[in-house]
């Protein structure tokens, strides 16, 4: 039986600072603490972001690891690029342009889009 | 070229943006001096005894209401009467020389003065004003002769705009002569100066001592040992560099600033009276007064965390106060340690603003849920 996990796409709040890095964090405990969760946050409307967001961040991407899930970032406003550039945590992360193309991401190397991808071709 | 004077008129209002830079930018500091104070001392060099300054008493900016400098007489009048004063102060510096330059000091220029002079006497001109360019524009430096007064009064009743008479001009290079212009209207010009002077392209000196060949150290900064300064690149006077920093790529730390453990600064300046925090990358960018100017991708960003960028004071008692109070808190919060055993919470880590070990070291009950089998592999960034 084949089964395909969600992807969750959830939206970086604007001011990501100490109080509301802590919020944010109770917000997507669920998610991450479900089994292999896929999460994609969507930073596109990030105008603040303080050391205290990006350790929710990177902790965020520790949990989901640990659960052998995955977490990709998308849309990076200006300033969120910068900052995840000037603290080098960019390189941490998959980054992609839309949040679409990081949800599709998650699927390309499933075996069983591999699979289709195989057969297309045969047919093609 | 005893005969010749000069007033160099400074206005406030400044091209740039005025976050990222403050100040007027010929009153900042580039390479451990402005490039006023460099103009200054270029004209005094060539042998202009007398330079007048003209700064605006009523400016917002308290950069030029307080402003001092080496070798010229400052004048002080409201921005409104300022051509006025000026106009009245060509006069009186008209008696007692043969020619007097009249400049708008908006730009940095390395221009051969007595050139200018030899071309304005050899042309008879009236007014010379200087161009420079492949597609020639001006620039707001006039010779103007002592003995024509309407000519200097039309000139800067129209704010040094356009002379009334048509003399033949001084193009920058013309004698193949080593001149360099770069007119600071962008942050980006601001960088390429300090980059240019870094680099020899230009005839600018850093400030300081040239300690290894492309690695200039101006009095009283503070190296650490185990920081790395790759050729060419700059540290101003007062500076600190911590355990760990790497300063390459032409990068300038202006006076006063410092640079956190670990931070690499590649191809960027670290303005005056700044501190940057711990295991951070600034690359291609000028940051300072909180903000961070990235050049390659045109963008200005406030930073608020001042654990990333903040501000040194600029009075030397904070400044005491400021490290007395940490090396007391220091005492207290190694004898905690001594008798606890452990690092409180609170503290950050030492190498790294982000908590990069808390934040991906698991504790020990969820690693104990994992499988000791299980390796965690992981793909970072397009590697």
């Amino acid at each position: 039986m084949e089964t395909s996990r969600p992807v969750v796409v959830k939206r970086i709040p604007e001011r990501m600072n100490q109080s509301e890095a802590r919020k944010f964090l109770r917000d997507v405990e669920p998610l991450i603490n479900s089994d292999r969760p896929q999460l994609v946050f969507d930073l596109s409307q990030v105008r603040q972001l303080d050391v205290a967001g990006i350790e929710v961040l990177l902790q965020c991407m520790s949990q989901v690891m640990k659960r052998d899930g995955d977490l990709k970032l998308a849309s990076l406003s200006d300033h969120a690029a910068v900052v995840l550039e000037l603290t080098r945590t960019d390189r941490l992360f998959e980054v992609y342009e839309t949040s679409t193309d990081a949800a599709r991401s998650f699927s390309m190397f499933l075996p069983n889009m591999l699979r289709r991808q195989q057969q297309q071709r045969f047919a093609a | 070229m005893n005969s010749v004077r000069a007033i160099l008129l400074l206005e406030s209002n400044t091209a740039m943006s005025g976050v990222i830079v403050p100040v007027p930018a010929v009153l900042m500091d580039v390479l451990g001096r402005s490039t006023l104070q460099r103009t200054i001392d270029s004209l005094s060099h060539s042998g202009v005894t007398d330079i007048t300054v003209l700064a605006e008493s009523n400016s917002a900016s308290p950069a030029v209401r307080n402003l001092t400098v080496e070798k010229a007489n400052i004048v002080r009048t409201e921005a409104a009467s300022l051509w006025r004063t000026a106009e009245s102060l060509f006069e009186t510096q008209a008696e007692a020389a043969a020619n007097v330059f009249l400049i708008r000091i908006n730009a940095y220029m390395e221009l051969n003065w007595n050139a200018i002079v030899q071309h304005h006497e050899r042309h008879l001109n009236r007014v010379t004003r200087v161009w420079h360019g492949t597609e020639p524009q001006p620039l707001d430096v006039f010779l103007v002769s002592s003995s024509r007064r309407n000519d200097a009064a039309f000139l800067l009743r129209g704010g040094l705009r356009a002379s009334r008479t048509d003399c033949k001009p001084y193009e920058v290079g013309q004698n193949n002569e080593d001149e360099y212009i770069n007119l600071l209207e962008h942050e980006f010009d601001i960088r390429r100066l300090a980059s240019d002077a870094l680099h020899c392209t230009c005839n600018l000196r850093p400030e300081g001592k040239e300690i290894r060949p492309g690695i200039w150290v101006a009095a009283g900064a503070r190296i650490d040992k185990k920081a790395r300064l790759v050729a060419p690149a700059y540290v101003g006077r007062r500076a600190r560099i911590c355990p760990g920093a790497v300063i390459t790529r032409g990068s300038a730390v202006e006076h006063h600033a410092v640079v956190g453990h670990g931070t690499v600064i590649e191809n960027a300046t670290v303005l005056p009276y700044s501190e940057l925090g711990p295991g951070l990358e600034v690359s291609h960018a000028i940051v300072g007064n909180k903000h961070l100017f990235h050049l390659q991708k045109n963008l200005c960003i406030a930073i608020s965390d001042s654990r990333l960028v903040g501000v040194v004071s600029d009075k030397a008692g904070l400044r005491v106060l400021g490290s007395t109070a940490s090396l007391l808190s220091f005492i207290p919060r190694q004898v905690w340690r001594g008798l606890t055993g452990h690092v409180p919470e609170s503290e950050p880590a030492v190498n790294s603003t982000i908590d990069y070990v808390k934040s991906f070291n698991p504790p020990e009950k969820e690693s104990a849920q994992m499988s000791a089998g299980l390796a965690v592999m992981r793909r970072y960034g397009n590697q």
